[in-house]
C-alpha cells in the first residue's frame, strides 16, 4: 500500500494552523469558537480566528486521550450517554490538557442547531464558563431542501449575527467582506469535492480512511487560501494516483460506502480489516458534507442561509436513503456500512430502517456497526469484525 | 483427494466435519475448554481429518494452523443449512455465546443479525440458569414439559437475571414455569434479532442448545413461525465449513478468506 504525500503535509498544515490561532491570538486577533455547521465564513470576515471543539475532540480521541477527558466531565455529573465529544470536550477544559499545547480561549463562541440540539446546550456551557457571548443560529429541520421562509428567516439571523460579529471582531462584516470569503470556501469545497470523487475510479485511489483525516482542513480552514492550497495539492496527487491506477487497497474486490461518523478508537484497525479483506471504503456521508456546491459568493446571506440550513443532520431519514443511494450508484458500490454512533443520536436514528429501504432501493447488502465516535469504552474492535467479516464474505460471494 | 473438513472451534464446543463428494462421511463434536487448541487438534484426529484440507471457522479459527482458510461462522453456516436443508430461507443459531438470525439463498448468505456485547439471548444465559435452577440442560425437555404457565423472567442482564430467578426460586415458584420464563426470554431476545432481517418461513433452527426440544418449541411461539431442527443442529456450521473448503481446493469462487 503506498501511503499518500499528503499525510505528512497534513501534519504540518494542521500544526501551522494550530501555532496561527496561539500566535493571532497573542496579536490581539479575537477568537471565536464555532461548531462544524457554523458559518464560519461569518467569523472569517469579522476577523476571529475560529477554533473548533468537535475537531479537537476527534484530535483528543485519535491520539488515545478522549478516556480521561470524558471521566473528567462525567465525574462532574454528566451522564455518559452524551456525545463523547462533549464530554471529551469539556474535559479537556477543565483541565487544560490538549495534544495541541495549549487551548486558546474564546472571546466568542458561534453554534448552530444544524447538526443537533447537543452542540446547543454543550456551546452554552462553554460560553458560560469562559464568560463570553453565544451567538445562535437556528435552522429549521427539513425533510427535504430548505424552503424560501426558512432560508429567508435563517438570513435575517446571519443578519443579526454578521452585526454582533461586527461588533465584537475586528473588521466590519460587509456583503463584500463576506463574499470574498464565501469566494474562498467555495473554491476549497470544489477541490474536496473533486477528491472525493476520485473514489469513484476502479480501483479506488482514495478512501473514505484517508478522507476521515484529510478532511480536517475542510472543517476547519475553509475560508481560507491555505485550505484551498492543501486541496489543491491533494487533489493533484490523488489524480496522478488515479491515472496510474493506483488502488488504496490492495487488489481491490469489494466497494462499501459508508454512514456516520468515523470510529476514531479502532480507526487502524479498521483501516487495516478493510485491506485485508480487500474492501474499498469509497464514500460516505460523513466527510462528503463538506462538498456543498451552491455557495454563492454574490449573495453571500442567502446563500449562507442555504447551505448551512441543508445540511444532512437537518434533514429525516428518507433524505438520508436518497444520498446514500445516489452514492452507491455513483462509485459502483456493492454495500453500505451504517454505524450506529451511540453518542450522535441525531445521525444514527432510523438506521434499522435505512438499511432495508436501502437495500429494497439498490439491492446492495448493508449492516449496521455500534460503536462510538471517541469514547473507547463504547468501542469494541471484536465485535465490530464479527460483523463486518461475514458482511464482507457476502460482498466476495454476490461479487 | 477427495475428502475436506470443516472445523468450528466454538467457545463451548469444537465441531469437526468430514465431506466426500459432497456428502458427510464423519462428524465430531468435543467441548472446547479447557484448551481451544488441543480441542482443535483431537476433533481433526477423531474424526480421520489429519493431514485433510480444512477451513476453519468459529470463535477460535485463528487458532488452528495449518489451514486452507477460515470463514466466519455465519458463511459457514449458510454454506452447512444449503447441504442439510436446502429449501430453509432463514437459520436460527443459538450458539454458546452468541446468536444469530441468518436470511439465505442456495447455501448463500442474504442478510444477517447478531447480538451485541450480551449474553442475553445466548446459551450462555441458558447455561448459567441451568446451573441455578439445577436443572441439567439434558433434563430441560423433562421439567418444560409440565402443563404449567411460564413466569416471565423480566431483566435483561444475565447477571441480574440471575438474581431474578434466585428471588423467584426462594418465593418456592415450580423450577417448571421458571425454566419456560427463561426460555421464553431467551427465545424473545433472539425473535428480536429476527425481526430486523424478517423471518421468511421456512425457518430452520441449528446450534447446540436446539438439541433441546422445549427450546425449539419456544422458539417458534417466540418467532411466531414454525421451525424445524435439521439432524445434528450443532455440526452445521462445521459441515458447511467442509463444503467450503472443497469448493476453494476446486478453486471455485469463495468469499474472502483470509
Ligand atoms: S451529537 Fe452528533 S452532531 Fe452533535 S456534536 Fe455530537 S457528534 Fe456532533
Amino acid at each position: 500500500m503506498i501511503k499518500l504525500r499528503a499525510n505528512k503535509r497534513l501534519q504540518t498544515t494542521i500544526r501551522n494552523q494550530v501555532l496561527w490561532t496561539r500566535l493571532g491570538s497573542r496579536i490581539g486577533r479575537p477568537v471565536a469558537w464555532v461548531t462544524s455547521g457554523s458559518p464560519v465564513e461569518m467569523v472569517l470576515a469579522a476577523g476571529f480566528i475560529p477554533f473548533y471543539p468537535e475537531n479537537h475532540a476527534a484530535i483528543c480521541s485519535a491520539r488515545g486521550m478522549a478516556l480521561g477527558m470524558a471521566e473528567q466531565t462525567e465525574a462532574l455529573g454528566y451522564s455518559r450517554d452524551l456525545c463523547s465529544y462533549f464530554r471529551v470536550d469539556v474535559g479537556s477544559q477543565i483541565s487544560g490538557n490538549t495534544p495541541l499545547g495549549r487551548l486558546v480561549p474564546p472571546d466568542v463562541v458561534l453554534v448552530s442547531n444544524n447538526i443537533c440540539g447537543t452542540v446547543q446546550n454543550w456551546f452554552r456551557v462553554t460560553a458560560e464558563r469562559f464568560n463570553v457571548p453565544l451567538l445562535f443560529l437556528d435552522t429549521p429541520f427539513n425533510d427535504a431542501a430548505p424552503t424560501e421562509n426558512d432560508v429567508a428567516y435563517v438570513r435575517d439571523q446571519l443578519v443579526h449575527i454578521a452585526a454582533e460579529l461586527s461588533r465584537l471582531g475586528i473588521r466590519t462584516v460587509t456583503e463584500k467582506r463576506l463574499g470574498a470569503v464565501v469566494e474562498r470556501s467555495r473554491s476549497a469545497l470544489g477541490l474536496w469535492a473533486e477528491v472525493l470523487d476520485m473514489a469513484a475510479e476502479h480501483p479506488a485511489p482514495f478512501t473514505s480512511f484517508d478522507a476521515f483525516v484529510h478532511m480536517a482542513p475542510i472543517v476547519s480552514m475553509r475560508g481560507t487560501r491555505r485550505c484551498i492550497s492543501y486541496y489543491r495539492q491533494l487533489r493533484d496527487e490523488v489524480k496522478q494516483r488515479a491515472s496510474a491506477g493506483v488502488s488504496s487497497v490492495p487488489d481491490e474486490r469489494a466497494r462499501v460506502v459508508w454512514d456516520n461518523i468515523a470510529i476514531w478508537p479502532a480507526h487502524k484497525q479498521l483501516k487495516k480489516l478493510f485491506e485485508n479483506y480487500h474492501v474499498s471504503l469509497v464514500a460516505d456521508t460523513y466527510t462528503s458534507a463538506w462538498t456543498i456546491e451552491n455557495l454563492d459568493p454574490s449573495d453571500p446571506f442567502s446563500s449562507l442561509a442555504r447551505v448551512y440550513t441543508d445540511i444532512i443532520l437537518n434533514h429525516g431519514a428518507a433524505h438520508r436513503v436518497k444520498v446514500l443511494s445516489n452514492m452507491i450508484k455513483k462509485f459502483g458500490a456493492g454495500g453500505f456500512v451504517l454505524h450506529s454512533n451511540r453518542s450522535c443520536k441525531r445521525y444514527s436514528l432510523g438506521q434499522f430502517g435505512v438499511k432495508t429501504a436501502l437495500t429494497a432501493e439498490t439491492g446492495a447488502a448493508g449492516v449496521v456497526i455500534e460503536a462510538d465516535m471517541a469514547d473507547p469504552r463504547s468501542v469494541s474492535f471484536d465485535n465490530l469484525q464479527q460483523r463486518l467479516v461475514p458482511f464482507f464474505e457476502v460482498l466476495g460471494a454476490n461479487g | 483427494m477427495s475428502r475436506f473438513a470443516g472445523l468450528d472451534i466454538g467457545s463451548t464446543a469444537t465441531k469437526c466435519a468430514v465431506i466426500e463428494d459432497g456428502r458427510v462421511v464423519m462428524t465430531v463434536v468435543l467441548p472446547s475448554m479447557p484448551d481451544m487448541r488441543l480441542a482443535a487438534e483431537n476433533a481433526l484426529r477423531e474424526c480421520g481429518a489429519e493431514g485433510l484440507p480444512v477451513i476453519t471457522t468459529g470463535y477460535g479459527r485463528a487458532l488452528h494452523e495449518p489451514r486452507l482458510g477460515q470463514v466466519s461462522e455465519i458463511t459457514a453456516l449458510a454454506a452447512g443449512v444449503g447441504l442439510v436443508a436446502p429449501d430453509a430461507a432463514t437459520v436460527v443459531d443459538i450458539g454458546g455465546q452468541d446468536s444469530k438470525v441468518v436470511r439465505v439463498e442456495a447455501g448463500r448468505v442474504l442478510d444477517f443479525a447478531m447480538n451485541d456485547r450480551c449474553a442475553a439471548g445466548t446459551g450462555r444465559f441458558l447455561e448459567v440458569m441451568s446451573r441455578v435452577l439445577h436443572v441439567p440442560f439434558d433434563q430441560f425437555d423433562d421439567v418444560a414439559s409440565e402443563d404449567v404457565e411460564p413466569l416471565p423472567v423480566t431483566s435483561t442482564c444475565t447477571v441480574f437475571a440471575e438474581s431474578e430467578v434466585v428471588g423467584l426460586l426462594s418465593l418456592r415458584h415450580p423450577p417448571a414455569r421458571i425454566l419456560k420464563g427463561v426460555l421464553q426470554s431467551v427465545c424473545s431476545r433472539v425473535a428480536s434479532l429476527g425481526r430486523q432481517v424478517g423471518m421468511v418461513a421456512p425457518v430452520v433452527c441449528t446450534g447446540g442448545t436446539v438439541q433441546s426440544r422445549a427450546v425449539v418449541r419456544s422458539l417458534s411461539l417466540a418467532l411466531g413461525v414454525p421451525v424445524s431442527v435439521p439432524p445434528s443442529p450443532q455440526r452445521v456450521t462445521a459441515i458447511g465449513a467442509a463444503l467450503l473448503c472443497a469448493r476453494r481446493a476446486a478453486g471455485g469462487q469463495l468469499p474472502n478468506v483470509g
